[in-house]
Order: structure tokens, then C-alpha cells, then sequence
């Protein structure tokens, strides 16, 4: 298990992985903005190129008969102050000025690719150094540098602009430096160095593919700002000398015509803006290709897209294959009730299903532990239960059922209320699930204040009181420390206290251990038991660790690619799993297993939402598998003593099949 | 006498030209005497001058040229009246001697500085020699004087060579050498770069100015002719851009918009503006190099007459603006040696030109370097209208730009063969011919110190003529430099000053105005 | 915290060093000396070499330059060669334009900037598109151009505002703000959607953060989240954008000088850089770069309030 947290990265692994098989080209063909701003600009630069011949007449051509004309069939685009036609002057301008953009780009490209190349991967000294310089570059004012040099060079563009492309170096070397440091971290990138491939081969094969988009994105803007600061240039008069036109010194004509001819204001100004804006254009397609999204869709995140749309089926006869499957619920009343639990992310422009028809209840006081490999969906269930989830999201249930309340008819607001009084959460990463930026102590108080409602000196107190039931010595100490100061067990020990300041009835934890040393885990597995014991408070376990769900659950239910496979009381379902995943899974973890022995890995991955199959999800993995697996779903069957399974193999559901 | 014969020879273009209304301006003037008595709260508050471009940052009067900004706080020793005549400052009176060596002024009595020290002879003649030893735009014409006091009164200014140009010197109309400097100013003249030391109308204000953006006065109490103190306060604002000028009048943050602008005449006629017209500048080019050291073509006069063959001063002088002529001799038209009836020895001709090319042995043409003032907007066009033209010819010209601060010293490096600077051609010949031709006193607009014995002639006759002969003589030298393409006239341009709700004179012949006679419109 | 001022301080002054002395390198290379922009047309060659003894101006340029320095560290940095101004004296007159200009387009920044993307990171859809596609416009228009269009609709056919020039804060507080409006607004404009793009990725960032998602999972109320946790987590990068706008906004006053007509520091180094006066050029460029400096400190110091972490480092 990395360290990423499950729940947050979801959709982005999710999105790369949907689209993973669809190159980077593609999909920067696939945005028309980006297509279209390239078109213009190739032709732009097609037509500059080509000045000499396209252009209707030459730069300096006048007509002094025919002077601020408005466009007409013999002056596309009008004439100036001397009757020059000025879309020759714009073609002949350009040259200047896109010539000094590509000078800039250029300088500003081998520096920024040179650099942050070598301080990405030589590292040390040369890291060092480079930042310090980039550091130094970054605090000057890069206008005034520019008129320094051509204070200093007189009017020389080719100076001005290669010591722009010197200015606007830093940006790019620190985006190189560190897409090249990320990419530095990936196993693959080491294993070809323990495979022997030279510093060169490296660079070549794993960090150039690497850093293109990132330094192509910032290289486009480069040369978008480039295009404005040679027509800034120009426009000051320390360009160009007239008569020979440059975008910038064609602004300054229509400038000095404003009054007499507005019109001569829209070509001068318009071609810089249509270059730099096609640039600007290309560097963010380039970005959200790279990116692998489709152009323009951050604007869909947004704070209130965090509030997923919650849809309630009504409770319809179960389809003919899942007749007469229930789920067991002899037992009384309880905590929470969960009904056909689904739960959709958005991807590209419609959904993707990841959590599939998933119900469970939660006794008073019991314990559940949901299990399975990452991928399968666990995390995302209480998600979909708290309806604190991913961007986007879309949760359907037939019921959710808290303490009587049927939470899927709640607003925003109203679930808020229960979410921290009734259902607590805590996640896997301790330190990070706090926020960096206050003490803990302010945190836990403030955890008190909202829930409780209680004044500052008695927050405090009680925060106190909290702390000292976790188990943290020292509050008044630990309370002022700030949460990237506290190991991961004294971190978690602070976020259980937090959960339990709303005295929740249901604590959702989510991998709670699993960051944790081991001698760490157990104090925490024990802690939250004590508490249990104590509060008789429900605990919902998120994990894929069995020695965990057998420490600390009184029943588990394995999750597999979306949806429930296996539902049991622990010891049952450790002694005698019915579903091949179960089994398998036992196998390949170290419960009840001698030690030192190897443990088998099931081979294969968990299938990626959206492409599940028909039939078993599992099938594909599975040693058992047989014909009728394949062909349709399989239900999930109550056999005896609270046990459900998924199988065809599991006597009770073979018949229920037939 | 001499400034009254050359009014009448400038004043019968002029009149056709002015819009404003004279009986106004000359109703102020005979009332002028008369409001002196009246208090400070006659004056108005605040006249604000939208200026060009070129206005100065240092206040060196050596190494600038003439400007309001100077005007208003020294008093000159010549003045410019408000009809643009010479009239009496600091010199009540002044002659010639026979032969024009010898220039003698009357001091006016009980004059004071802002200062309170006393502005004496001896103050005149200090200041004169400050400005003969200091480095400066007109070492050309004071390095050779030398200055005596004659008694309390008098001050006398020798030369060992007739010249005719001594109001024009002394005077703020040819730089600042007319502008009397105060004990203290002479004393320290570091301080004269950053303040100003002199006994005219008002006193600059550090505190409320930013030099190259704008300059504040308050009338100097210690002044002497109260009727030339109209305002609590004269702020002047430099705005090179003339649209932003013409907007800043339109709404009013300025009452003058002395930036201008030919183009905008129209626009400042229908937006009821009040117009002055002002000198003409001419546009030309100065052929420098006419001895061919650094361009050797340009020591051929065919190769010259040729270039200004190939202009055509009709259509130039459209692309400069509505109110432009074209110009094709070295007078300005309406101006003392101006000669309408000289027949034209620039008629456009491309064939002529390239013949004449030819015969010098450039049939294929040259390259030159063209030293342009990036601050003259006025010839901009003009200029660059006429590189296109010379192309015609095979004679690419390359414009190299300087701005106003820099361009003397450009000058002199003798690295350009050409260059253009529109107000070096502008009013009388007399003036013009010992700026850009005469020994030693045109050391800045003639950098390559040519000779020509034609010219010689012409201007020996000219600077010793009397008040018969002057025109005539200033006619001769007209034609003669001319003919020998010194200078390339392309066209000339009368200048315009926006106003509203003010009385402004007339400019003299240099383009410059009495400001401090400037009053509120009733 | 002091620790961290202290150590930006020592970091500071080497990188002033350095500026400077590139600066001062690149103005020696420079054709022509201060003595021939100095004697102007009257420059003899004896003239000149006798100024340029006079001035130190013979001397190599390492030697030259560690006089300056000496004299830039008492606080004199001499004199103009066109106008004989000390540039401390030009800083000081000038200095009040430029800062209204950037300040104040600083706070317009800031206040739309962040406004702006915190609506777009709030309510997202609309709100967040348009703050996008803004971005991207004002990246390709050139502010120069844009300014003049502005001051041809509201100052000449408005005329809500004055056209050119500056009034300072003491004359009149009004016409000051009024004198400011279009420069201001125009700076603004071109920079405050960086700082909504910025603020919008940092605070979606923080959105899924582990501790947002604990926050919401444990029924805290969403404004507390918003303004109060991800607010103030999202600010150390949303100030470092800043503070690099600042930079931005620095180089924008120049244009805008020029364009309004107002005396400020951009206007004089314009007509420094035309007029060849290399004192003025490098005093200003020295003193931009003290600016620029100084705004990094604020925000390295304003980092260490907001975010622990970095004074632990």
C-alpha cells in the first residue's frame, strides 16, 4: 500500500487509468481550442515567413494619397499615417517580433532544460547553486533589466531579447527541476540505473518523456510573455527604429492616430493579442493533455461539487436472478442500516460505477471490518455513507438507515448534523488528516466547541479530558504542538480524540493502522476497543490487514471490485471463508500462517471500474472458475449463522440460482 | 528698427494664419498697464501648460534651449513681446554700432532678483561671461564676444566680426543667453542644474515639481512689473503625447495645449478650442558630411541636389498633415529671406535625379546614416515619407534615433552624415544662416565645420548689412544655400497651441511666447 | 520567525551585491563615458580624459564599482548626468507614483484575485470558467494596448477619469484615487486573474486533502472549512503568486507611466535608458530590485505566520 490516501486520489487514478491507453497526442487532439489556436498561429507564421511574397505591398511602401484608409479590397486590413498598407507592415512586423520571440524562447529553453536538468539529477552542489541563481533572477524586475541592456547595447533586439530569455529562465529550470526530481523518486527510473544506463541514457529515455509536458506548457507561455515584451519594447521606441515595422512600434503609430483613426488600433494591437493568446492557448492544452483530462474540465471542480447528488431508489422487487436473497437482519435494530449502497464518480462527461449494490448493518456496540485489496471499494462505501466523497459523485441507495433517521433524504445541511455526533470518522494518514496549520490542541478544542456547543475553558477542559482518554500524556504540551511535530500514533491518538468530542454512536475508521508501526497498530487497535467497550460505541474498520479484523471486528464483509463477495461474523469467516476471494486473501496474509513462510499473492489486479465483467468479478483470478460464472451475475446468498457469500460454489447460492 | 522691419515681413503671412482673435489680445495688451495696480486677488488661481515632450530635466541654461520653463523664472535681457516682437527686459533699449561689431544695452534701473540682491550691470556682464566660459549650445556665437560693463548703466558686447543676430542671443527665444543669473546662481553653478536664480515674474517651486514631468510656479514678489503676474500659480505639465494633450485640455486638467499637434486642428476647432498658430518649423534634412569624410558621395552637390530632386513635396507634406506645405528652398515662407518669387530648384524629378546620380558616378545607388530627434514629433512623418522616396534613387537611408538629450553630442561625434531636427530650420534666414553654416558660432549644427566661398560671400554681406540692405542680402544667402543643397527641404508645418479660457500673443519668429503676459479670457 | 527575517536578510544582501554589480558591469561595457555625455557637444578629447580622472572614471571598473558600493551603502547614490539630480533625491520624488500605482494594483489584486477564486473554488461551474477563460485572455492582451483603449473610453469619452497625469495623496486624496483609477484598474486587471487561478487550485487542492476530507466526515460546517482551514493553508502559495504579480506589477507601472504620463520611477528610468544616464539607470535598477526584495522578505515572513512547517525547516 502506497501512502496515498485511497478516498482523495481516487478519481485522479481513476481518470489516468481510464485514460492511460489514449496517448498524450491524442488526446491533445482531441481539444479543439488547442487545435484551433495552433492553426492560427502556424498560419501566422506561415504568412510572416513568407512576408516577401504574401504581402500585398512592401513595408515601406507609401501612398501618401491614401492615408488612414479603412480596410477596403486594396488594404485588407487599411493604411497608416503614410498610406502603407498595414497588414504588409503586420507581415514584415512580425518577422521582428516573432523573431524575437523565438530568439527569447530559444535561450530561455536551453537554459531552463540545461539547468533544471542537471540540478534535478546531479543533485548537491550543482542543486544548490542552481536554486540560489534562479533566486537571484527571480527578484529582478525583468522590464527594468531589459531597458538596462538597451540603455547599454542601444536599440539591439537580439540582446534585449536574449536577456529576456536569460530573465524568464527561472520559472522553467524550477519546472524542469522538479517534474525531474518527481520522475528522479520512480522505482523505474532507479531500476534502470541499477541496470546500468549512464546518466545520458537516463535523461534520455526516462526524464525527457517526463518533463516534456510540464516544460512544454511553461516554454508556450514563455513564448506567449516573449510576444508581449518585444511589442512592450517596441512601443517604447527602444525597439525597432522606424520606419521598419515591428508589431510593438505599429501600436505606437496607431497610438499617435488614436484620434484620427481609432480603426488602426484593432490590427496593431489585435495580431499581438491573437500570438500571445494562440500561445497561451497551447501551453494549457498542452497542460491538461499531459494532465490526461480534457480540456476545461477543472471548472468543474469546485467546493460545491464535494456535495454528491443523492439519489434513492425506491424499493423494487429484486431483479429474477437475486430472488429471494435478503440479507440477513435477525439481529436487533440497528446503529446503521445500508440498502443497496451505490456509488458513481464522474468520469469525462458521465459516470463510472465504483461502489455496486452494497447493504450491511451495524449493531449497537458491534464491530464491522470491511475488507479487501486497494481498488475494491471499501473506502469509497463509507464515503458514500458520510456522502463525504470525491468530486462529482453520485450516491444511489435504496436506504441508508441511522438510528431511525433515513439519512438518504437529507439534505447537506442536516446529514452535517450527523455527521461528527452520530457517525465520527477517522482515516488512515494520522498526521495529515490534521489540519498542518493549527496546533492540535485548537484543533481538538474546536472539535469540542462545534459539537458540544461548550465555552472556551470548558473546550479546553474537556479536550483535556478527551486527550487523557486516548491515552496522550501531557495535554497541555501535546496541545501546543502542531501535528507535523507528533509521531503518527500520538497524531492518531489526537484524531480519535477528535472523533469521539461529538460522543458519535458510530465511529467510521478508515485503514486506521495502517500508516503505523506495528507495536504503534496494536495500542491503537487496543485503545479503540477499550473505547468501544467503554462507550459502547459501533466501530466500522475500513482494512485490508486480517490480523486487524481479527483483533479488533466482530464480523467482516470482503469487498470485491464494488461489491460485497462475503459477509460473516470474524471467526467464522477466518476459520471457514466460502468465496474463493476470501480464501484467497486469507491465504496471502499472514493470519494463522507459520511465520517465515511465504505467502502466495493472487495473481492478476482487481478489474478497473467500468470494465467489470457480467459475470463473477472475480472470475478471472479465480481457480474455480467455471462457465456458469461467466455468463450472469451472481447474487449474494445468506447461508447459515449470519454467513453470505457470492458464489456459485456455496451450496445455498447454487440453489438460489436455479 | 530692425525688429519692426521684421515684423512687417513675417506679420503679412502671419496675420492670414491666426485664429484667435488680435482686438482681444490687443484690448489686454493697452489694459495691461493699468492692472497693475490691481491686488493679488485680481489673479487667477491656477494656469496649467501641457508642454512637449522635450522639455528639459536639468535646469542648465547653457545646454538647454529656450523654454517657459525658463521664462517664467528669469527675466531676459531682450523680451519677447506679446506680438512676438523684441521688446525691452533686463535692456531697456540696445543698438548697433556701424559695421553690427559692437552691441550696447541699457540696464533698467532698480531692478531685484527673487532673491532680493540687485540685478546691476555688473550682474550682466558676470552672467555673460558665465555663459562665454561655461560649455553650453552656443559656444559657437559667445565663445569670440567680449562683454564690458559701461558704468553703472550700460553693458557692451564686442565682436571682432559683424553680427547681426544679438536680440535674437539675448533674448529667450535662441536658447538662454539673454536670461540674467543672480550672485548666487554663479556662485555655485552646480546649483543651477537643479533651481533657478533669476528675477522674472515667478519663482520655481522644487517642492511641488518633478522635473521632466512638471514644474510649478508662484509669482516672485520682488518682480518689477506687476501686470505680468496673472496667476496665484503656473504649473507646467510635460505631455509629449499630443492626443493625450488635446484629451487633457478637452477635460480640462490643462488650460493650454501647447503640445499641439497639426492633426488634431480639426478636432480642436470643433471642439471650440481656441487656436493659435504659431512660427512654422520647416522639415528638412542636413546634408552634414558635405565635405564626403564619412559619406562620400554627399560631397558631390549633384549627388545632394539629386536627393532633394527625388522628393515629392506635395505628397509629403499631405502625409504630414492638413495645414503642411511643401518647402523648397532654405527660407521659410513669410520670414525676412524667404523669396516666393526664387524659381523652384527641387521640382520633383526621379529622372533628373537618377541622371544626376549617374553623372556623379552612383547610378547604383548608396547607404547613409540619418541622425533623427526621436523627441521631434512634428517631422516624424515627413522623415520617414521620404526614406521611401530616396529608395527611388538607389540612396538607402537608415534612421538612427536620438533623443533630444543626446542628440547634440551625437552630433558632434561626426559619425552621421545626415541628420534632421525640424526646429533648426525655422523662422528668419538671418537666424538660420549663423546657426547652420557660420564659424565658429555653429559648431553644433554644422559638425563637420564646412566651408563653402559662395556662402562665405553670401553671409559676409549679410551679417555686415544695414537696415537697407538686410533683406536683400538675407535673400541672396537664401538662394545661395539653396543651390547648394546644404540642407534638404522637404516641407514646412505651422505650428498649433490649443487654449481655452486663456488670452495667449503671438509666437515670435522662433515659435515662442510671452507667458507671462498670458491672462485669463473674460 | 526572527530566525527566518535574519536569514532572508543575510540572503538579501548578496543577491543586491550581485544585481548590482551586473548592472554596474554591463553599464561599463557601455560606448561613450559619462565625461562625453557629460561635456555634450563641447567634449574635448583632453576634456574628456580630464572629467573621467576627475570621476574616478579611469579607473578599472571592479574598482569603481566597490566606490560605489561604498557610497550606495551610506545612502548616496549619485548623481544624474543629464539633469544633476541626486537619484536618491529622484527615488524619493518619484517613488510615491510607482508605489501608488503597484500597491494599489497590488490590493485590487488581491481583492479580486482572490475573491474571484474563491468563488470560483467554492461554487465552481459558471463562476470558475469565467475566472479560466479570463486568465487566459489577459495573458495574451498586451496591457499597454489595453490601457490606451481604456483611457480613450474613460477618460476621453466618459470622462470619469483624467486622461494622464498623477496628483499626489497631499494635494488631494480624491483626484489622487481619481488619477489612479485607470492605471490601477488596467494593472489589475492583467495580474489578478493569475492570483484567481492560483487561489482556486490551491484551495481545490486543499479540497481533497485528507484533512478537509476528515473535517467534512466529522460534520464540520462548511464556512468554517472553507474560510477558516483550507483559507489559511491555501494562503502561503496564493502569496508567493503574489508576490511574484508584485514583480509583474513592478515592470507593468513602467508602461503605464509612460502611457498616463505620470513622473514616476518608470518614466524616469524610460527616459534615463533613452538619455544613456547610466547612474540613474543603475540607481533604479538597484533600488527595483530592493523592492522586489523587500516584498519577498514580507512574504517569507508572512509564510512563517501561516504555515508552522516552514519554521521548522
Amino acid at each position: 500500500m502506497s501512502a496515498v490516501i485511497e478516498g482523495a486520489s481516487a478519481d485522479a487514478e481513476l481518470r489516468a487509468a481510464a485514460e492511460r491507453d489514449a496517448g498524450f497526442l491524442r488526446r491533445l487532439a482531441r481539444q479543439p481550442l488547442t487545435v484551433g489556436s495552433a492553426a492560427v498561429l502556424f498560419l501566422v507564421v506561415l504568412a510572416v515567413v513568407f512576408a516577401p511574397l504574401l504581402s500585398p505591398s512592401g513595408p515601406m511602401e507609401q501612398d501618401l494619397l491614401n492615408i488612414y484608409a479603412l480596410p477596403s479590397a486594396d488594404h485588407l486590413l487599411g493604411t497608416d499615417q503614410l498610406g502603407r498598407d498595414i497588414l504588409s507592415r503586420m507581415l514584415h512586423g512580425g518577422r521582428v517580433t516573432l523573431l524575437g520571440v523565438v530568439q527569447a524562447t530559444t535561450v530561455c529553453t536551453l537554459i531552463g532544460m540545461t539547468l533544471g536538468l542537471l540540478a534535478g539529477t546531479l543533485q548537491g552542489g550543482v542543486e544548490v547553486l542552481v536554486m540560489r541563481v534562479c533566486d537571484v533572477l527571480l527578484a529582478v524586475p525583468g522590464l527594468v533589466l531589459l531597458l538596462v541592456v538597451l540603455a547599454i547595447f542601444g536599440q539591439n533586439e537580439t540582446a534585449a531579447m536574449i536577456t529576456l530569455g536569460i530573465i524568464m529562465s527561472p520559472t522553467l529550470i524550477r519546472v524542469v527541476y522538479s517534474a525531474t526530481v518527481a520522475v528522479r523518486e520512480e522505482p523505474y527510473v532507479a531500476g534502470a540505473r541499477v541496470a546500468g544506463l549512464n546518466s545520458r541514457q537516463i535523461i534520455m529515455r526516462h526524464i525527457l518523456p517526463a518533463v516534456a509536458g510540464p516544460a512544454l506548457t511553461q516554454i508556450s507561455l514563455v513564448a506567449a510573455l516573449a510576444c508581449l515584451v518585444e511589442a512592450a519594447i517596441g512601443f517604447l521606441g527602444l525597439g525597432v527604429v522606424p520606419p521598419n515595422p515591428s508589431w510593438g512600434n505599429m501600436v505606437t503609430d496607431a497610438q499617435q492616430a488614436i484620434v484620427l483613426a481609432p480603426w488602426m488600433l484593432v490590427p496593431s494591437g489585435g495580431i499581438i493579442a491573437v500570438v500571445a493568446l494562440s500561445l497561451t492557448l497551447i501551453g494549457n492544452g498542452i497542460r491538461d493533455a499531459y494532465a490526461g483530462r480534457a480540456s476545461g474540465s477543472v471548472s468543474a471542480y469546485s467546493w460545491r461539487a464535494l456535495t454528491p447528488v443523492v439519489e434513492r431508489e425506491d424499493r423494487r422487487p429484486a431483479p429474477a436472478e437475486v430472488k429471494g436473497v435478503e440479507l440477513e437482519t435477525d439481529r436487533p435494530a440497528p446503529v446503521l442500516s445500508v440498502k443497496r449502497l451505490s456509488l458513481d464518480l464522474p468520469r469525462g462527461r458521465s459516470h463510472v460505477r465504483i461502489v455496486d449494490g452494497v447493504s450491511f448493518d451495524v449493531g449497537p456496540g458491534e464491530a464491522l471490518g470491511i475488507v479487501g485489496e486497494s481498488g475494491c471499494g471499501k473506502s469509497m462505501t463509507i464515503s458514500g455513507v458520510l456522502r463525504v466523497v470525491p468530486m462529482g459523485a453520485r450516491v444511489v441507495a435504496e436506504s441508508i438507515g441511522f438510528r431511525g433517521v433515513e439519512l438518504t433524504t437529507l439534505g447537506e445541511s442536516e446529514m452535517n448534523a450527523v455527521r461528527g455526533t452520530g457517525i465520527a470518522f477517522i482515516s488512515q494518514e494520522p498526521i495529515s488528516s490534521l489540519n498542518p496549520a493549527f496546533t492540535v490542541g485548537h484543533q481538538l478544542q474546536e472539535a469540542v466547541r462545534l459539537h458540544r456547543g461548550t465555552g472556551r475553558a470548558e473546550s479546553k477542559a474537556v479536550a483535556h479530558d478527551l486527550m487523557s482518554r486516548v491515552r496522550l500524556p501531557e495535554a497541555e504540551v501535546v496541545g501546543r504542538k502542531y501535528p507535523h511535530e507528533l509521531s503518527g500514533g500520538m497524531a492518531q491518538r489526537i484524531a480519535i480524540a477528535r472523533a469521539l468530542a461529538g460522543e458519535p454512536d458510530l465511529l467510521v475508521a478508515d485503514e486506521p493502522t495502517t500508516a503505523l508501526d506495528v507495536s504503534v497498530q496494536a495500542e491503537i487497535l487496543d485503545l479503540l476497543r477499550d473505547l468501544r467497550e467503554q462507550s459502547g460505541m459501533a466501530l466500522i474498520l475500513v482494512t485490508h490487514d486480517w490480523g486487524v479484523v481479527a483483533e479488533a471486528c466482530d464480523r467482516a464483509m470482503v469487498m470485491y471490485a464494488g461489491e460485497v463477495v462475503e459477509t460473516a461474523p470474524v471467526r467464522d469467516l477466518v476459520s471457514n471463508p466460502h468465496h474463493p476471494y476470501t480464501q484467497a486473501l486469507l491465504r496471502s496474509s499472514s493470519v494463522g500462517a507459520e511465520p517465515r513462510q511465504l505467502l502466495p499473492v493472487i495473481s492478476g489486479s482487481v478489474p478497473a471500474p467500468g470494465s467489470w465483467p457480467t459475470g463473477c468479478r472475480f472470475a478471472a483470478r479465480c481457480g474455480l472458475v467455471q462457465d456458469r460464472c461467466l455468463t450472469a451475475p451472481v447474487p449474494l446468498v445468506p447461508t447459515t449463522g449470519g454467513v453470505s457469500a457470492r458464489c456459485v460454489l456455496v451450496p445455498s447460492t447454487l440453489e438460489a440460482v436455479r | 528698427m530692425l525688429a519692426v522691419t521684421r515684423d512687417r515681413a513675417s506679420g503679412r503671412r502671419r496675420t492670414t494664419w491666426v485664429v484667435i482673435a488680435m482686438c482681444v489680445a490687443l484690448l489686454t495688451a493697452c489694459g495691461g498697464e493699468g492692472n497693475s495696480s490691481s491686488s493679488e486677488s485680481a489673479k487667477s488661481d491656477t494656469l496649467t501648460i501641457a508642454l512637449p515632450g522635450w522639455t528639459p530635466e536639468s535646469f542648465d541654461l547653457p545646454l538647454n534651449c529656450s523654454s517657459p520653463l525658463f521664462e517664467l523664472a528669469y527675466e531676459p535681457l531682450i523680451r519677447i513681446s506679446e506680438s512676438g516682437d523684441y521688446a525691452p527686459g533686463i535692456a531697456e533699449s540696445w543698438e548697433y554700432s556701424e559695421g553690427n561689431t559692437v552691441f550696447t544695452m541699457t540696464i533698467r534701473e532698480g531692478v531685484k532678483f527673487a532673491d532680493g540682491t540687485d540685478l546691476t550691470a555688473q550682474s550682466v556682464v558676470d552672467t555673460l561671461n558665465y555663459y562665454k566660459s561655461t560649455p553650453g549650445l552656443n559656444d559657437g556665437y559667445l565663445k569670440p564676444m567680449t562683454v564690458k560693463a559701461l558704468g553703472e548703466g550700460q553693458v557692451q558686447v564686442t565682436y571682432e566680426e559683424p553680427f547681426r543676430g544679438f536680440e535674437s542671443l539675448f533674448s529667450s527665444t535662441q536658447c538662454n543667453n539673454g536670461l540674467v543669473i543672480s550672485a548666487a546662481g554663479l556662485k555655485d553653478p552646480e546649483k543651477l542644474k537643479t533651481d533657478m536664480f533669476g528675477a522674472g515674474p515667478y519663482i520655481y517651486v522644487a517642492d511641488e515639481s518633478e522635473p521632466g514631468d512638471h514644474y510649478t510656479f508662484t509669482p516672485n514678489p520682488n518682480y518689477f512689473e506687476k501686470s505680468r503676474q496673472n496667476w496665484k500659480k503656473i504649473v507646467l505639465r510635460v505631455i509629449g503625447d499630443p492626443n493625450t494633450a488635446f484629451n487633457a485640455l478637452a477635460t480640462g486638467e490643462v488650460q493650454v495645449d501647447w503640445t499641439g499637434g497639426e492633426a488634431l486642428l480639426a478636432q480642436a476647432e470643433s471642439k471650440g478650442f481656441d487656436v493659435t498658430e504659431m512660427a512654422p518649423w520647416g522639415a528638412g534634412i542636413f546634408v552634414w558630411d558635405r565635405d564626403g569624410e564619412v559619406s562620400e558621395p554627399l560631397a558631390d552637390v549633384r549627388v545632394r541636389t539629386a536627393m532633394a530632386l527625388a522628393l515629392d513635396r506635395e505628397n509629403l507634406a499631405k502625409a504630414v498633415g492638413p495645414a503642411t506645405e511643401p518647402l523648397d528652398q532654405f527660407g521659410l515662407p513669410g520670414y525676412v529671406g524667404a523669396d516666393p518669387d526664387l524659381p523652384s530648384k527641387y521640382t520633383y524629378d526621379v529622372e533628373q535625379a537618377k541622371k544626376l546620380m549617374a553623372e556623379a558616378g552612383y547610378a547604383d545607388g548608396f547607404s547613409v546614416t540619418m541622425l533623427v530627434n526621436s523627441d521631434d514629433v512634428e517631422s516624424k512623418n515627413a522623415l520617414i515619407a521620404s526614406v521611401d522616396q530616396f529608395a527611388q534613387i538607389g540612396v538607402n537611408v537608415e534612421l538612427k534615433n536620438a533623443p533630444e538629450t543626446t542628440f547634440f553630442t551625437d552630433i558632434a561625434s561626426k559619425k552621421y552624415p545626415l541628420g534632421a531636427a525640424s526646429w533648426a530650420i525655422l523662422g528668419d534666414v538671418p537666424l538660420n544662416s549663423n546657426r547652420l553654416y557660420k564659424l565658429p558660432f555653429s559648431a553644433v549644427l554644422n559638425p563637420f565645420l564646412s566651408e563653402d566661398p559662395d556662402l562665405e560671400k553670401a553671409y559676409a554681406e549679410l551679417q555686415s548689412a544695414d537696415d537697407a540692405t538686410y533683406e536683400e542680402a538675407a535673400r541672396q544667402f537664401n538662394e545661395v544655400m539653396t543651390e547648394k543643397a546644404w540642407y534638404i527641404p522637404l516641407t514646412y508645418s505651422p505650428r498649433f497651441l490649443y487654449s481655452k479660457g486663456v488670452d495667449i500673443g503671438e509666437s515670435d519668429a522662433n515659435g515662442n511666447f510671452d507667458v507671462p503676459s498670458w491672462k485669463p479670457a473674460d | 520567525m526572527l530566525g527566518v527575517i535574519v536569514r532572508r536578510l543575510l540572503l538579501a544582501a548578496p543577491l543586491m551585491v550581485i544585481i548590482s554589480l551586473i548592472v554596474f558591469v554591463l553599464g561599463s561595457l557601455a560606448p561613450g563615458s559619462v565625461a562625453e555625455s557629460m561635456l555634450g557637444s563641447s567634449a574635448t578629447p583632453e576634456a574628456v580624459r580630464e572629467l573621467n580622472r576627475q570621476l574616478g572614471a579611469d579607473q578599472p571598473v571592479l574598482v569603481q564599482y566597490w566606490s560605489w558600493l561604498q557610497r550606495a551603502v551610506a545612502g548616496d547614490l549619485s548623481s544624474s548626468i543629464v539633469s544633476g539630480r541626486p537619484v536618491t533625491e529622484l527615488l524619493a520624488a518619484r517613488l510615491p507614483v510607482t508605489l501608488s500605482l503597484a500597491v494599489g494594483a497590488l490590493l485590487l489584486v488581491i481583492v479580486i484575485g482572490v475573491c474571484s477564486g474563491m468563488v470560483a473554488a467554492v461554487r465552481g461551474g459558471f463562476a470558475g470558467r469565467v475566472v479560466e477563460v479570463l486568465a487566459v485572455l489577459v495573458r495574451g492582451l498586451p496591457t499597454f494596448w489595453l490601457a490606451m483603449i481604456a483611457g480613450v473610453i474613460f477618460g476621453v469619452n466618459l470622462m470619469w477619469v483624467p486622461v494622464s497625469g498623477y496628483v499626489p495623496f497631499g494635494d488631494s486624496p480624491s483626484d489622487w484615487a481619481l488619477s489612479l483609477a485607470l492605471p490601477v484598474g488596467v494593472l489589475a486587471f492583467g495580474e489578478a486573474a493569475l492570483v484567481a487561478i492560483v487561489t482556486r487550485a490551491e484551495m481545490l487542492a486543499a479540497m481533497r486533502s485528507d484533512y478537509v476530507r476528515s473535517l467534512r466526515a466529522n460534520g464540520y460546517p462548511w464556512k468554517r472549512i472553507v474560510f477558516k482551514h483550507i483559507a489559511k493553508n491555501a494562503a502561503g502559495p496564493v502569496l508567493t503568486m503574489i508576490s511574484l504579480v508584485f514583480v509583474g506589477l513592478l515592470g507593468g507601472t513602467i508602461l503605464m507611466e509612460q502611457i498616463f504620463a505620470m513622473p514616476g520611477l518608470g518614466s524616469q528610468m524610460v527616459t534615463s535608458t533613452a538619455n544613456h544616464d547610466l547612474p540613474v539607470i543603475q540607481g533604479l535598477a538597484v533600488f527595483y530590485t530592493a523592492m522586489v526584495v523587500v516584498v519577498f522578505l514580507l512574504t517569507d515572513v508572512a509564510h512563517g505566520l501561516l504555515n508552522p512547517k516552514v519554521m521548522a525547516r
